[in-house]
């Protein structure tokens, strides 16, 4: 309908709010925002009908918006907005927005207080007459200011999680990246139960896991290479700590792998003893002799899972391996090429495959680009599947793992 | 007789065959804020309209449920540009009232710095004496830095397809030229030079531009109406005004409740009327106060609320087209068929 017609029923029906509001519509969307606010605010005032005020307050928000540098009359619109209706998401959104936009370093609180409070709405639909475009912006707004407030892991979560967990519109999806690549991706990626439909590599028992403890899915790896095998054995070199990071936590607590780690942080060795029923031994895994240490412990026969986690030394702590008289399973070593060169890298391959070590992924990556660890599998112990064997050059940990959405 | 406080005239002419024009520009030559009071002039056979186009947005919260946070009636300009300025936008109308083109006058060669944070010619009235094109309107960026404002005539030509100011003429006021601010003074457009300065008693004042002297013509005191129930306000400014047969002048003018909130900030009602003066200048005729779009009211003080200007009018053959500004943001243009017009200003 022509502005001339919508002008005219409101001329006729002069007090009738929602007619106003169409003509105040008419007018926005011809990018007449002067005469916009003065109907919305009309509408507004005319009616007692809630919803509708709502409405006119963003509208009266957006027109000011447009006509820019006019900042504390848009959030005082939308302040109003939320006062009409505090559960509904969309003025919370705009709010987001608003002091996104904002100088003063003070405005993220508003902003985080602002996207969880649209969070908890319970209509969080794509509304475009009022230019809300979903509960996954305010999710964006969520990571954002928690951000800016303590640049802290949780917040690189919540942008990893949009990034790979939801879908997004090119716009919203531009904006994630660019958040990633500004804070850094997060330092783990870890499993959690939500994650089970995504999973490539069912294997039993997958449904009771709740959250892994690997940074990048090593323990999901050997647990998937071997379906799921129960009493399964390991050496884990570079251990770290007993749960947090660690690789052999959940194949110990929940499929009853038996064991030896090592790590030459006391301290670390002293939890994990505390924590673990696995042996730790508290040493520099260069100087370990381990043809010994596998007498020792009456080792005979071959082992499932060889982690070798130990910073620039990897390389050394590979060449000690006794792979003349033991076959591992599957390997997961750190070569750090991201950092160190391919060098290392390289010095690796050329001993396993020596040995008869089949790489299945190469250069994993905890963040496109950042590739540190090589996944190998000896076929005379496992046998596995074609599709856990990656043809790719560069492997981010998460797209190796989970169907794409 | 129709409701006009709270229907409105332009209500009233659509019931009788009038028709409302809303009047557009587009976003890259205003920004989106406020267009308002508009002045119709028939000029050598183009329908011409100057608009008035702020750098702010009136925000008025007429029936205060939704006051700003500085108040119910508020001048929103940038947060970092707290001037008031006033563009004036000459626009081409077909003769279905659509804009065929606008474009913003091109003063900058008349401007000077200002010193005064209203700046701008405004609220000008559109016209012609001598087949020389004005705008009349009042300044106030240019006397002193208090605000001090003088009735100013813009002389416009279209050259070279852009309208541009030519000459500008600051207009004293009468006497010692000792005022405050004098504005929407009203040109006689059968009188080259004359102003209706006030209209109760009515102040006729004629301009000398080589002089530059304004001396009173008209005034008498002695024809001032009494304020009454039919008439309890000052007439301010309007139109520019027309002649009739016999000598007599008819105009639209404007009046206004300055009022406050319970907080002491400002909120303001307008209303206007058609005035007729004879030959003498004695006000023969006027109607009842009535809006153009209506207004709201509030049910437990009986206030109404409604900001309007008209500053322009012409007779098109067989209709009359009033031009109106609506809350300083937008701005209508009313046809009215004549003899519809005629019998309004009868019966009102």
């Amino acid at each position: 309908m022509k502005l001339q017609q919508i002008l005219e029923a409101h001329i006729m029906d002069p007090k009738n709010p929602y007619l106003c509001y169409d003509l105040a519509k008419a007018y926005d969307a011809e990018e007449q925002g002067a005469m916009a606010v003065s109907l919305y605010l009309k509408s507004a005032d005319l009616s007692d009908d809630k919803q509708l005020q709502y409405k006119c307050m963003i509208g009266i928000s957006r027109c000011y918006d447009r006509q820019r540098d006019r900042g504390f009359t848009v959030k005082g619109a939308l302040l109003d907005a939320v006062a009409l209706i505090p559960e509904r998401a969309e003025a919370h959104y705009l709010l987001c927005k608003y002091f996104e936009g904002c100088k003063e370093q003070e405005k993220w609180k508003e902003c985080l207080m602002h996207a969880r409070l649209g969070l908890l709405a319970k209509d969080q639909q794509e509304n475009c007459e009022l230019g809300f475009p979903g509960e996954v912006y305010l999710e964006y707004y969520e990571a954002l200011a928690t951000w800016y407030i303590g640049g802290q892991q949780n917040a690189k979560q919540m942008f990893f999680d949009l990034k790979h967990k939801r879908v997004l519109k090119p716009s919203l999806e531009e904006r994630v990246d660019q958040a990633l690549a500004k804070t850094f991706h997060p330092d783990i990626v870890p499993y959690k139960g939500d994650d089970f439909e995504r999973f490539k590599f069912l294997f039993p028992g997958l449904e009771r896991i709740y959250i892994n403890h690997s940074k990048h899915f090593q323990d999901m790896f050997v647990l998937s290479a071997f379906n799921g095998k129960k009493n399964g054995t390991y050496l884990e070199i570079g251990s770290g700590g007993p749960f947090v990071h660690n690789n052999t936590a959940l194949l110990e607590t929940e499929y009853d792998w038996k064991g030896i780690s090592v790590d030459n942080d006391p301290g670390l060795c002293y939890h994990f003893s505390e924590k673990r029923r696995n042996t730790v031994i508290c040493a520099d895994a260069t100087d370990i002799d381990y043809y010994d240490l596998f007498d020792k412990h009456c080792i005979t026969s071959n082992i499932d899972y060889l982690q070798i986690d130990c910073d620039d030394v990897s390389i050394s702590v590979l060449e000690k391996m006794p792979f003349d008289r033991f076959k591992f399973g599957v390997i997961t070593f750190e070569h750090d090429a991201y950092r160190l060169g391919a060098e290392k890298k390289a010095a690796a391959k050329a001993i396993l495959e020596k040995h008869g070590y089949k790489l299945a992924v190469p250069n994993l990556s905890f963040a496109p680009g950042y590739a540190y660890e090589d996944w190998y599998y000896h076929p005379d112990v496992v046998e596995l599947p074609k599709e856990m064997i990656s043809h790719k050059e560069m492997n981010y940990v998460w797209d190796y793992f989970m169907e794409e959405l | 007789m129709h409701d006009l406080r709270h229907h409105g005239l332009v209500h009233y002419a659509l019931k009788r065959g009038g028709s409302i024009h809303p009047i557009t520009l587009p976003k890259e030559l205003t920004g989106e804020t406020g267009i308002m009071n508009p002045s119709i002039f028939l000029h050598d056979g183009r329908i011409l309209l100057n608009v008035r186009h702020v750098n702010y947005t009136l925000y008025h919260s007429e029936g205060k449920k939704f006051p700003h946070v500085w108040g119910p009636l508020q001048y929103l300009h940038p947060e970092n540009d707290i001037s008031l300025t006033t563009y004036n936008i000459m626009t081409e109308l077909n003769s279905d009232l659509e804009v065929v083109n606008a474009g913003r006058i091109d003063t900058s060669e008349l401007d000077t710095k200002p010193t005064w944070n209203f700046i701008g010619l405004e609220d000008g009235r559109l016209f012609s004496w001598d087949d020389r094109l004005f705008l009349c309107g009042v300044r106030r960026d240019c006397y002193d830095d208090k605000g001090k404002g003088r009735m100013e005539m813009q002389e416009i030509e279209y050259i070279d397809g852009v309208w541009k100011e030519v000459a500008r003429h600051p207009i004293p006021a009468p006497g010692d030229d000792g005022t405050y601010c004098e504005k929407n003074w009203m040109p006689v457009v059968d009188m080259p030079w004359h102003f209706v300065k006030w209209s109760n008693p009515c102040e006729v004042v004629k301009f000398d531009p080589i002089n530059k002297k304004t001396e009173t013509v008209v005034l008498d005191e002695d024809s001032y109406i009494e304020k009454s129930p039919r008439l309890w306000r000052d007439l301010r400014g309007g139109t520019q005004v027309y002649p009739l047969n016999g000598g007599r002048h008819i105009c639209f003018t404007h009046e206004v409740d300055l009022t406050k909130d319970v907080f002491g900030r400002k909120d303001g009602h307008y209303n206007h009327r058609v005035l007729i003066w004879d030959k003498d200048w004695k006000l023969e005729h006027f109607t009842k106060d009535f809006h153009f779009l209506g207004t709201q009211i509030c049910h437990t003080t009986g206030n109404e609320f409604n900001i309007e200007f008209a500053t322009g009018m012409v007779f098109l053959e067989d209709s009359i087209v009033i031009s109106f500004g609506y809350q300083d943001n937008g701005t209508f243009l009313l046809k009215m068929p004549i003899d519809v017009f005629w019998d309004f200003v009868k019966r009102g």
